[in-house]
């Protein structure tokens, strides 16, 4: 039960990446770091099927997903800038994540539960913009969570909140993941922040 | 797939629906007069009729075009960099002309410039030219120049709004620490540096678009030449009285030459000027940086009382012709004798109520003006966002050039112009299929084909400015691309939805061209066309001009109304196009 990404090829003008290869296991947290522009960040909009591959194959849970649209993945997504829509309340941002047959009353509770597990009990009424970064980022985890993604990847997710939220929201996002147990890949250009929230640190250029 | 391929047949359907009646009148014309379209010159030169035409109509729409630029500039950048209480309503009465129906205008400039207007007893006599106008024209060898200057003021006045709304928001928004930084550089007490390094680059494209937009609806008005200066044709009245016998074969071939000669001028004119105007806003749309407008007015401060006073005298130019109109319908004329006295009264509207000296009265022409709006608005509403949608697509699918050319395509009603529009449904469309003679939804055709470009210049940019991550995050979590269009991206369009949807409206019930040449030949009466009617009749009835002014003023309210809903919904981010 893995993600794993084969021989992955992506051109712009230039390369961007040529044979990659990168495998993530069940429960393990995988940190890339890389300088901007590297790729990295395309990296995980192709393995959520927001960009084609040029060449190369990706499998979850040894299927291949390659040619899949995004929202048939199963892959969660935290963007680097919060995406939270400004026309919905929290608990209608929230609930976009819930599967489709799930029933008014159930997706109630289950917004509900989520929010105490985000540590955002009572927010559901709230407008976006009250909202601070950090509340809108883990609103982000929140949706992405309830949506049981299969394999989650995080584009610098804390890169716009200030050092001691940042230091926080990582521990609390490490908990968090680790009992979900699904492959995560996080981006990021901090090595203190990768270090604190991954099993493994893997440098963008080595792969 | 199958939403791309509704959106490829919408785009095609509306390219067909455009250029097919315009197409089938071309093809009808230069198989009348023997002759093709490469003949148009010849043709245009060797008409007894055009002469000065071509020249008078270039001049019109350059000078209306340069003189609307420097007042509407001026005019922006006061609105813009200073510190006024209500700012926002000032700014709205300035952008109400440009949704006014040109009837509207043209009947309201008619009653300023009138005998016994204050402007006239002031001895600014625009109308009759006499006196001092008259003089000057004899001094500077212009022939009807008090009906060119009349002309020119309404055509200002209608455009004026469009210099605003593309620059004010631009000017407002520029951080003024770009100026100061500019001012200590060494060469910053220099103003040609100043204006060749920073006002040009930076506000130039905004006003050169500005310009040609105003330089296009200026070629191709049709009721203010008509009511305002009826001694000189414009290509736009011009085809306007000879298509009545244009396209019959073996009949008065020469109007035919001519309206098929004038259509290609004109053509190739306005196609010029488009082409320059759609290469600079996207330069234009590039320079928009900027700060929060009121951290900018504050650093600029409060008006100084010379640009209080020029603000005020801007702000009664562009009022005036609405309450000349308002205040006009409620002035009878009554004879005694051989003199001529005006009273309050409300005979003009009890008359046009009743339609006693017309076709029909005012709620039928309003039933007709409504109901075409709003099928109007419906159809311009889907076609338009589709189109714009699908522009959006095709950018960032890298496909820029066939973006462009669907762009293009969708403006290309207002370069064949409202007149040509009416001519290729008359001509061209109903000898194919005379049988829509009769439909009542006929008129409806060219106003779709008038607004659509309309909301598609709204609708584009609030596409290209919503976020691309919006609908990344929404299929991330298992929406289809239908549902992404209809949960997300329409729901956050919904503002510039409501401003398309009101402005369709009321562009659909102050159009007057294209109604104007297909009203003669059924019973559609809309309030547009029942203004033109009353003002057509002869003085010899009282209340003529009050009912006509009456009606006009009925049309006022309508649009009137939509916009303030328009206004109500234009954020910020809607500010900056139409």
């Amino acid at each position: 039960m893995s993600l794993k990404i084969e021989n992955a090829s992506k051109l712009f003008d230039d390369i961007l990446f040529e044979n990659l290869d990168l495998e993530v296991e069940k429960g393990e947290i995988v940190a890339l770091l890389g300088n901007s522009g590297c790729g990295k960040s395309t990296l995980l909009r192709i393995v959520c099927g927001l960009e084609n591959l040029d060449d190369g194959q990706i499998y979850l849970h040894d299927k291949n997903i390659t040619q899949i649209h995004p929202s048939k993945r199963k892959i969660g997504m935290i963007f680097q800038k919060p995406v939270l829509y400004p026309h919905l309340s929290v608990e209608k941002n929230i609930q976009l994540g819930l599967p489709k047959s799930t029933t008014k009353t159930d997706g109630k509770k289950q917004i509900e539960e989520i929010l105490a597990t985000v540590q955002l009990e009572g927010f559901e009424k709230r407008k976006v913009d009250e909202l601070s970064g950090g509340e809108k980022q883990r609103i982000s985890f929140a949706r992405a969570m309830l949506s049981k993604p299969e394999a989650l990847m995080m584009d610098e997710p804390f890169s716009a909140l200030d050092n001691e939220i940042r230091n926080e929201l990582c521990d609390w996002t490490r908990k968090f993941l680790k009992e979900m147990e699904i492959p995560v890949i996080h981006v990021t250009h901090d090595e203190n922040e990768a270090t604190r929230i991954a099993d493994r640190v893997i440098r963008f250029d080595k792969l | 797939m199958i939403r791309q391929t509704l959106q490829a047949l919408v785009c095609l359907a509306f390219a067909v629906v455009i250029l097919g009646p315009v197409f089938l009148a071309l093809e009808r014309l230069t198989r009348v007069t023997d002759s093709t379209i490469f003949d148009a010159w010849s043709l245009w030169k060797n008409a007894n009729q055009t002469d000065g035409v071509l020249s008078f109509t270039l001049l019109v729409a350059f000078t209306t075009a340069s003189f609307t630029c420097m007042i509407g500039f001026w005019v922006a950048s006061t609105l813009a960099k200073y510190e006024i209480k209500h700012v926002s309503l000032i700014r709205a009465f300035f952008v109400l002309p440009f949704v006014t129906p040109a009837i509207v205008a043209a009947v309201g400039f008619l009653a300023i410039i009138d005998s016994d207007s204050i402007l006239s007893r002031l001895g600014i006599d625009l109308y009759t030219q006499s006196g001092f106008i008259g003089k000057l024209g004899e001094v500077v060898g212009a022939e009807n120049l008090g009906n060119f200057i009349a002309l020119i003021l309404a055509l200002s006045w209608f455009n004026i709004s469009l210099v605003i709304r593309l620059i004010e928001p631009m000017i407002a928004r520029l951080d003024k620490d770009w100026e100061d930084q500019f001012n200590i550089l060494p060469k910053g007490d220099s103003a040609l540096f100043k204006l060749r390094y920073f006002y040009l680059p930076l506000y130039g494209p905004g006003i050169f678009v500005a310009w040609s937009l105003t330089f296009i609806f200026s070629f191709t008005s049709f009721a203010l030449p008509k009511w305002l200066s009826p001694q000189n044709n414009t290509i736009e009245t011009l085809v306007s009285i000879y298509s009545s016998s244009a396209g019959i074969e073996g009949y008065r071939v020469w109007s035919s030459e001519l309206v098929l000669s004038a259509t290609i001028i004109q053509f190739l004119v306005l196609g010029i000027a488009m082409s320059l105007s759609t290469i600079l806003q996207s330069k234009h749309n590039s320079r928009i940086e900027l700060v929060n407008e009121n951290y900018s007015r504050k650093q600029r401060g409060k008006l100084t009382p010379l640009r209080k006073i020029g603000l005020s005298i801007s702000f009664i130019y562009v009022i005036s012709p609405l309450l000349a109109v308002l205040s006009n319908s409620f002035r009878s004329i009554e004879r005694t004798g051989s003199e001529t006295v005006k009273t309050w009264s409300f005979d003009g509207w009890r008359i046009a109520w009743r339609g006693d000296l017309s076709y029909a009265g005012i709620p039928e022409a309003m039933t007709n003006s409504v109901t075409y709006a709003i099928v109007c608005m419906v159809i311009a509403l889907i076609v338009g966002t589709t189109i714009a949608a699908t522009i959006k697509q095709l950018e960032d699918a890298g496909k820029q050039i066939l973006a462009r050319t669907v762009d293009f395509v969708s403006f290309l009603p207002l370069i064949v112009s409202a007149i040509t529009v009416g001519l290729g449904i008359l001509i061209g469309l109903l000898n194919l299929f005379p049988e829509l003679l009769n439909w009542r939804f006929l008129p409806v055709w060219a106003h779709i084909m008038m607004v659509c470009p309309f909301v598609v210049r709204i609708m584009l940019p609030s596409f290209r400015s919503l976020d691309q991550l919006y609908s990344d995050q929404a299929r991330v979590l298992g929406m289809t691309d239908a549902e992404v269009f209809w949960k997300i991206k329409i729901p956050l369009l919904k503002p510039q939805i409501i401003v398309s949807a009101a402005l369709s409206m009321a562009f659909s019930l102050g159009e007057f061209g294209a109604s104007w040449m297909l009203s003669g030949i059924g019973n559609w009466v809309t309030l547009s066309t029942l203004t033109d009617q009353l003002m057509s009749r002869p003085n010899y009835f009282p209340e003529v001009r009050s009912s006509a002014m009456a009606v006009a003023t009925c049309l006022m309210l309508m649009t009137l109304i939509l916009f303030i809903i328009s206004e109500k919904f234009r954020d910020e981010n809607g500010r900056g196009g139409f």
